[in-house]
Order: C-alpha cells, then sequence, then structure tokens
C-alpha cells in the first residue's frame, strides 16, 4: 500500500509531465478502439458482401468441383443436401445453383458470360444479386414449372452493363450458348430476359446471366444436377459451427465437400487479414513510441528523485520496495491513462457506432474494389467487451512494463552515493 | 551563432533523455519512410501490372468502341496509325489488336473468353505478356496460312441458289407443323450444332434438312453445302497457335499441346469455328487477364472474325507512365476526330484514385505517429525547461531578451529533430533498399491479391520516392517545431526574480 501512495505522489508531483505521458498513452488507447471498431464493422461488411455476392457463408460442393470448376463436377440428390442445411438452427436458406460459363448472344453481338441456373424461390434470400435491392429494371426469374408452354423460352435475369452491351431491355430474346456436359458440340436456347440487376461490381454486371435451375439442368444435359449450395447463415461468426455441423450430416455423402467462406473467398480473406496486419503494425509504431516516452518520464522521475530514495534506502526501505513504488508509480500513470484512454475511445466508438462515416467520401464518390467487393455505404464501429478488454490490458501492461528498467535503476542505487546526488 | 553551441551542450546535459527521445522520433521516422517506400511499390506495381500486362500507357479506339464495345466499330488503316504513334517523341512501341468473344471447349469443358489477336513481334515492345508465359512459349511471329475466299461461279451459285430454297421451304414446313402444335420451338443459333471444323449453315442458315428426306439425300446437301461454305470461307490448313491464361487452363484443363475447339460470333452476325492449339500458358496475377483471355495472332483473328486487316485497339508504350496524358494529347490532334486517344488513367480512372486514396492514408498515418511521438517531444523539453528554471532566471537577469530564449529552447529541439531526422532517414532508406532488393514476401499469407480489378502478386517490392521520404521530414519537423513552442514561451515567460529564486 505504501508503495502505491508514494507512487501516487511521484505521478502527481510533475502534474503537467504526467498529463503529457498520460494523454498519449489515452490517445494511444483511444485510437486503437477507434481502429478495431471501424476495422471489425468494415472488414464485416466486406465478408458480408462477398458472402451475398455469390459464395454463401458455407459451400456445399462436389469435391472436384474447386479444381474443376465446370458443370461436369456437379452432384444429384442436392434436395436432401438443402433439406438438411435449411433444417440447421443458424441456417436462413440453402440455394442450389448450377454455374457453367457460355455465350450469350443478341443479334449480332455477343459476350462471354458466366450462365447460374438459379432456384427463382429460394435465390432472392441467398444473394444480392437476385435481392430486390439490386433490380433496376423488370421482375426476377419465375419457375419454370409455372410456364404456360413447355417450350417456351426460359426467363433470364442479367447484370444491367451486359444488357447494356449487348443493346437488349427487359422482354428482349437472347441466345444463350454452353457446352452441354458429355457432348461435342454447343448447344443454344433462346430466352428471354424478364429482370435486369446492377451490383456495383463491373464484373458481375457484365458477365453474369441467372436462369432457372430447371432450364439449365436442360441446357447443361444434367438434369437433377447442381454444382453448388450455397448456404446463407444468419450471423457470420456461426460459419465455422455450421460447416463443422454441415460436414458431420453428410459425411455418408463422401463426394461432397462443406467449404467456410474464407476456402472459397480467399482473396477476400487475404485482404482482410492484410488489411488487420496493416493496422497492428501502425499501432505498434504507436506503442513502441509511447512506450519510449514513458520509459523517459518513469527515468527522469526516478533521477530527479535520487536524493529522495537514497534516503529512504538508508533509513531501511529494501530494495524491493523502493522498486515496487517505481512499478507502482507506473501503475497509477497505467490506471489514469486507461481511464481517460476508455473514455476518449468510448465515446468515440458510440459516435461512430451512431453517425458512421461514409467511405465513399474518401474516395470521392467512386467504388473501391478490393479482392472482389466493393467497400460502400455507412462504416459504424462496432466493439465488443472482450476486445476493450484485451486492449485495456495490453495498455496497463505496456506501460508498467515500461518502468522495469527505470525500476530497477532505481532500487540498484547506493544510498550513499544517492544521498549525495544534488 | 552562440544559440545552437548553447543548445548542443543542453541536449548533452542529460544524455540519456536525448537519447531516448530522439530513438523514438527515428524509430517513428524509419518506419514511416518505409510505409511510404512499400505504398509507392505497391502503387508501382499496380500501374506496371495495369499498363505492362494490358493496357499499354496510351491507347486509340474508336468512338462506338469505347462507347458500347461495338466489335464492328474497328479502326481502319490501323498499321498508318501504328507508324505515326512510333514517330512521336517519348513513345517507345506500338501495336495494334483486335477483340472478339468465344467459347472455347476441349473434352467436354468450355469456357466464354474474350478474344484477343495481337502482333507477337510489335505487341513486344508495348507489353510484357511475353515475360510472364510459365509454360511453352510465345506466339510465332507469322500468321497460321489461311487459303483465300474466292467467289462462287455461276454453276455454284446455281446450286447454292437451289440448296437455299429447298432449306427455306423445309423450314416453312416445320413452322407449319409447330403452329399446329400452338407452341414456340427452342430456338437453335444458327451452326450451333455443326460437327466442328465445317460451316455448313451459317451462310444458309436455313438449310436444314426436313425430317421426311431419305438419310442419303440429306448427307448429300450437307455436303455440297459444306463445300460451297469452305469455297466462301476457307478452313485454316492447321489449328490456330494460342496463348491462355493460367486460371483459364486450369478451367478447361488444358496445357501446352491441347487442342481447342472455339466458337466464335463474327461482326457480320455469323458463328466462326476453329481448332487451335496452346503454345504457351501465361500467368499476370489478373483474374480478368488469367481467365478469361486468349491470344491469338492479329491475322488469325482477323481471319478468323471476318475483320482482315483491322484492328480495334492500338496500344502505346511510353517512356515514363507520366508521360502518357501528353503523348495522347499530341496524337489526338493528329487523328481524325472520330477516334479516342486515352491515357491509361483514364481508361481505368479507379486505379489512379486508388493511388491517391493509398498516398492521402499513409500521410494520414504520418500525422497520427508523429503527433504522438511530438507528445514526447513536449515532455522533454519541457522538463528540460524547469530543471533549469534557475539557469535561465540568471540568463534572464543578465539581460537575455526573451526572443533569445525562445530561440534557444527551439535550437535546443531543433537540433534534436535534425539528429534523429538523419537516423530516420538512414534507417527508412535501409529498410526500402531491402524491400527494393528482397521485396516484402507475403506467400505465407496469401498466394495473391486484387486491388480494383489489378492483380497484385505476393512479393510486394518497395520502391524510394523522393515524396516518400519529403512528407515524414516536413511533417515530424513541423509538428516538433509546434510542439516545442510551449515549453519555449513558457521558458521565456520566466521573471527573472522568480526563476533565480527557484532551487
Amino acid at each position: 500500500m505504501l508503495a502505491l501512495r508514494i507512487g501516487w505522489r511521484s505521478f502527481v508531483r510533475h502534474r503537467r509531465r504526467s498529463a503529457i505521458t498520460l494523454s498519449a498513452i489515452a490517445l494511444g488507447l483511444a485510437m486503437m478502439l477507434f481502429f478495431v471498431g471501424m476495422g471489425t464493422d468494415s472488414h464485416a461488411k466486406m465478408a458480408d458482401m462477398g458472402i451475398r455476392l455469390g459464395s454463401g457463408h458455407v459451400l456445399v460442393e462436389a469435391k472436384d468441383y474447386p479444381s474443376e470448376q465446370s458443370p461436369e463436377a456437379s452432384f444429384t440428390r442436392y434436395e436432401e443436401v438443402v433439406r438438411r442445411a435449411e433444417s440447421l438452427e443458424e441456417a436462413r436458406v440453402a440455394a442450389p445453383r448450377l454455374s457453367a460459363s457460355g455465350l450469350v448472344t443478341a443479334g449480332a453481338k455477343s459476350t462471354s458470360v458466366f450462365v447460374v441456373g438459379v432456384d427463382p424461390t429460394r435465390e432472392p434470400r441467398a444473394s444480392s444479386i437476385a435481392a430486390p435491392e439490386a433490380r433496376v429494371a423488370g421482375s426476377f426469374l419465375t419457375p419454370s414449372a409455372n410456364r404456360r408452354f413447355e417450350n417456351a423460352p426460359g426467363d433470364a435475369y442479367l447484370g444491367n452493363s451486359l444488357a447494356t452491351h449487348l443493346g437488349v431491355e427487359v422482354g428482349d430474346r437472347i441466345v444463350i450458348t454452353v457446352s452441354p456436359v458429355d457432348a461435342d458440340n454447343p448447344k443454344s436456347a433462346a430466352f428471354q430476359v424478364v429482370g435486369l440487376f446492377e451490383t456495383g461490381i463491373e464484373d458481375l454486371d457484365r458477365s453474369q446471366v441467372q436462369i432457372d435451375l430447371t432450364d439449365a439442368q436442360k441446357l447443361l444435359n444434367v438434369e437433377g444436377s447442381v454444382t453448388q449450395v450455397a448456404v446463407l447463415l444468419g450471423d457470420l461468426d456461426a460459419t465455422d459451427g455450421v460447416t463443422a455441423a454441415l460436414a458431420r450430416e453428410l459425411v455418408s455423402r463422401n463426394e461432397l465437400v462443406v467449404l467456410p467462406w474464407p476456402a472459397v473467398l480467399k482473396e477476400l480473406h487475404d485482404a482482410i487479414v492484410l488489411d488487420d496486419v496493416g493496422m497492428y503494425l501502425m499501432m505498434a509504431i504507436i506503442f513502441v513510441i509511447v512506450a519510449l516516452g514513458i520509459f523517459n518520464t518513469v527515468l527522469m522521475s526516478v533521477t530527479e528523485r535520487t536524493r529522495e530514495i537514497g534516503v529512504m534506502m538508508a533509513i531501511g526501505t529494501s530494495r524491493w520496495r523502493v522498486f515496487s513504488s517505481v512499478l507502482a508509480e507506473s501503475a497509477v500513470l497505467a490506471i489514469a491513462s486507461t481511464i481517460v484512454g476508455l473514455a476518449l475511445g468510448l465515446a468515440g466508438h458510440l459516435a461512430m457506432a451512431h453517425y458512421g462515416i461514409d467511405v465513399t467520401s474518401f474516395t470521392g464518390g467512386q467504388d473501391y474494389e478490393i479482392s472482389g467487393v466493393v467497400l460502400r455505404g455507412r462504416i459504424y464501429s462496432r466493439l465488443s467487451f472482450d476486445v476493450v478488454a484485451e486492449w485495456t490490458l495490453v495498455v496497463i501492461g505496456l506501460v508498467i512494463a515500461s518502468a522495469i528498467y527505470p525500476a530497477y535503476r532505481a532500487a540498484r542505487l547506493e544510498p550513499v552515493e544517492a544521498m549525495r546526488h544534488v | 551563432m552562440r544559440l545552437w553551441g548553447i543548445a548542443k551542450r543542453n541536449l548533452g546535459r542529460n544524455r540519456r533523455r536525448t537519447v531516448v527521445t530522439v530513438v523514438a522520433l527515428a524509430f517513428g521516422m524509419s518506419l514511416c519512410i518505409a510505409t511510404f517506400g512499400l505504398t509507392d511499390g505497391l502503387s508501382a506495381q499496380m500501374i506496371h501490372s495495369l499498363t505492362r500486362l494490358d493496357l499499354g500507357h496510351v491507347q486509340v479506339h474508336s468512338k462506338e468502341f469505347v462507347e458500347d464495345r461495338e466489335l464492328s466499330a474497328k479502326i481502319s488503316r490501323p498499321s498508318e496509325i501504328v507508324d505515326e504513334a512510333r514517330r512521336l517523341p517519348h513513345v517507345i512501341g506500338a501495336s495494334s489488336r483486335i477483340y472478339g468473344f468465344g467459347l472455347l471447349s476441349i473434352r467436354g469443358k468450355s469456357a466464354g473468353v474474350e478474344l484477343i489477336g495481337v502482333r507477337p513481334d510489335t505487341e513486344k515492345s508495348v507489353t510484357e505478356l511475353s515475360n510472364q508465359l510459365r509454360a511453352g512459349r510465345d506466339l510465332p511471329k507469322a500468321a497460321t496460312p489461311w487459303p483465300a475466299r474466292r467467289a462462287l461461279t455461276a454453276q455454284e451459285q446455281a446450286l447454292d441458289q437451289a440448296l437455299t430454297e429447298r432449306a427455306v421451304r423445309s423450314a416453312l414446313d416445320e413452322l407449319d407443323e409447330l403452329d399446329e402444335l400452338d407452341s414456340t420451338p427452342e430456338i437453335a443459333l444458327p451452326g450451333a450444332d455443326i460437327p466442328p471444323g465445317a460451316r455448313a449453315e451459317e451462310e444458309h442458315p436455313a438449310e436444314k434438312e426436313p425430317a421426311g428426306t431419305t438419310e442419303t439425300d440429306l448427307n448429300d446437301s450437307r455436303d455440297r453445302s459444306a463445300e460451297l461454305s469452305r469455297i466462301l470461307s476457307p478452313r485454316p490448313t492447321r489449328p490456330l497457335p494460342v496463348l491462355l491464361g493460367s486460371g483459364l487452363a486450369d478451367v478447361l484443363d488444358a496445357g501446352v499441346g491441347s487442342k481447342l475447339f472455339v466458337s466464335a460470333p463474327t461482326p457480320d452476325g455469323f458463328t466462326e469455328t476453329a481448332f487451335a492449339k496452346v503454345v504457351g500458358v501465361f500467368h499476370t496475377g489478373t483474374l480478368a487477364l488469367d481467365r478469361h483471355r486468349v491470344y491469338f495472332h492479329i491475322t488469325d483473328l482477323a481471319h478468323l472474325l471476318h475483320s482482315e486487316g483491322q484492328a480495334h485497339e492500338i496500344a502505346l508504350l511510353v517512356d515514363a507512365s507520366e508521360n502518357a496524358p501528353g503523348v495522347a494529347a499530341v496524337l489526338a490532334s493528329q487523328l481524325s476526330a472520330d477516334l479516342i486517344v486515352r491515357p491509361w488513367d483514364e481508361i481505368r480512372p479507379e486505379i489512379g484514385k486508388m493511388i491517391e486514396l493509398n498516398d492521402v492514408s499513409t500521410t494520414i498515418m504520418v500525422f497520427v505517429i508523429f503527433f504522438v511521438a511530438s507528445l514526447g517531444v513536449v515532455n522533454t523539453m519541457l522538463m528540460a525547461v524547469f530543471e533549469r528554471t534557475r539557469e535561465i532566471g540568471v540568463l534572464r537577469a543578465i539581460g537575455m531578451s526573451r526572443g533569445r530564449i525562445v530561440g534557444m529552447i527551439l535550437a535546443e529541439s531543433a537540433l534534436m529533430v535534425a539528429l534523429a531526422t538523419g537516423l530516420g532517414v538512414a534507417g527508412g532508406l535501409g529498410l526500402d533498399y531491402l524491400m527494393v532488393t528482397r521485396g516484402v514476401d507475403l506467400t505465407s499469407f496469401t498466394g495473391g491479391l486484387s486491388l480494383g480489378g489489378v492483380g497484385i502478386r505476393p512479393v510486394i517490392y518497395g520502391a524510394i520516392t523522393p515524396k516518400g521520404v519529403l512528407i515524414p521530414v516536413v511533417v515530424l519537423a513541423t509538428i516538433c517545431f509546434l510542439a516545442s513552442l510551449y515549453p519555449a514561451v513558457r521558458a521565456a515567460r520566466l521573471e527573472p526574480a522568480i526563476g533565480m529564486r527557484e532551487t
């Protein structure tokens, strides 16, 4: 207790100096909380966007689909996979898809596209491409079962840039050509454009065509098969749990693999990790500079009190006590500055959680593509108690650690020499 | 100047404190310079990937091609423009290109791709694609021999007429049948079900035999149609050599030597087919190129797309990316108004924007780091002032002006900052040098990223730029000058009598 009292006294003795050191530490902690809070939300938004643009949180594919990426690697009895996935509590929807690359032609214009056969009832809940928010014209696909004539052209839902490029509008006809499975020659079929979407990702808006799953199966000669089932969850953090649960449920079907989104959206996941690494590196630089400042302050305070410490030791204060009294000073500094830092950081967090920052204001309205997604809209700070507690402890530890050397120097003083110090 | 002497002595008085403060500043400086080195390296890599692997620095297109990528909007007499461009100052190379779309298939696998035709000899002077080959070799310099088309003789024309009439008749019959069924048939793309190599029905889309004709009759007219169409549009004598991207090669499970079937719609409304042979596989790290592009010899692709002697694009390489806008402006003034000449940052404005944004965020980081570091300077200087309250009192008493006291304290901090800057710049350039020569290897983190659709290699090389050193130096000097004003003013405010009384 005595150590703490001495610590407190030396802390307040130089109010101004302590205040400056304190503000450096507090600022460091507040910045850390700010960056972590904003980073968490922007990364979650990036992941979410990637997930909703195609992969889903968890993806079930045929074992060789990841390497082949062609409808050859499709699997049957997908209804069972959909049923099992949707029976999981965390799952919102499981969307079966059949994808292939192909060629779309309208009049004299044509371009290469990615054709995705989807379940019209499930897809709008599973992907932001099919969701009403992305639709700029027309409507989504109607299930082929509701079609009046069996041979009538199927519905096609395409990206806005693709439509502009082909010069087609809602109601126009297009011809989709693909290479069917187990056939040597390309196969074509006519489709009618029923709706257009715009995601802001030029690559998708320019190259994706969605058609009814049944039409796609017919076109590709793989009736009853899909290339993937994308599972959408209510919570990003449930990804690993659901991946494991689904893998267990589907263990009997060893021709399938269950992949969590980081394995599918590898580039995006890498970009997120790299962004985090960059942020931590910058904070590490700041904290090293702060630590050197603390080291300097505490060392000064010890040097100034050389005489005082000499007297304390001469009247019988043990070296350990001297050591702990210097550490106590830094502990007081640590606690005081984390209180200020937390107040500052949490105030910033609350403000940012409420108002947020519009990311496009930094880019001058331009979309900033990072590994296949675009960061858009407002970012709100997100912090959990664990994260705040963790960083507070890190900062307290850092402050106390910076004082170890000065405390050691104080404890090693020889009373007689120290007392002679001016 | 005596002031600097006093400042130097004062700094030496508490050596450990000075050293720790200087180390903190120098550490911050080194890492800021290194961060700039890395960001600039990343920007340079993005520009390089963009200009040296795909775009070139300046491109010429026809207006319609830029506006809606209309494949029929070609540049006439491209070779004259290429020659003209090569004569301009700063221009290193120029090459023409032609584009198309097609479906590639091999053993049941297929992919929709962008077809690009380049002139292998001149393309080398613009892009470095031939250095990115992972397997195989570059496209051959000479185009694939292709028999010339010729017009039909009167006899052949009569045969063509007869075949067409028969086909139209049978098509009408078929339609009548369908009307009875009250349903629309699945529309087949002309030529979609033609065996590879043959191209019979394209010129005569309706030439399908009704089911009622006998087998021999049907085969006979098919063969005759094929014969006629080969006169009008002959096949190349051997498969066309092509380069594939690594991603596309993986998807198609193809490699050097694989024979692919290409089917491509032509700008004049037909679907052409041909065999192609993979001679090389390239890897650029940019998905759009690696996954979706096939390179042909420009003459081969122009033949296939019925666009002989024409081009969609002329790409120029200039000596430095900064000179691109100037060259574009000069070239635009020499060419006709229906051609659009643009430098790379106008073709892909988001990349320039992104590079700017990276610079801004690094500068913000430098400010934040030095702001925190400057708090250490304030503390050190304040301590130095308070320790010397008595001394400063004496100096004031013997007649030193307030201004000189401020100057003395500022000189002390300036000396400290100068020392830190020297050490920091040396350290920063050392780190830069390591990054320039060895690169930062992120392969354990990632196999490659993409920013703005441009692939970034997992090994990032730093770049040393004047700006990357100047910004940290100027920011540190400014912030520290402002930070030492307060201690300096406090020292100058001391009343001599009070100051001297202090112990």
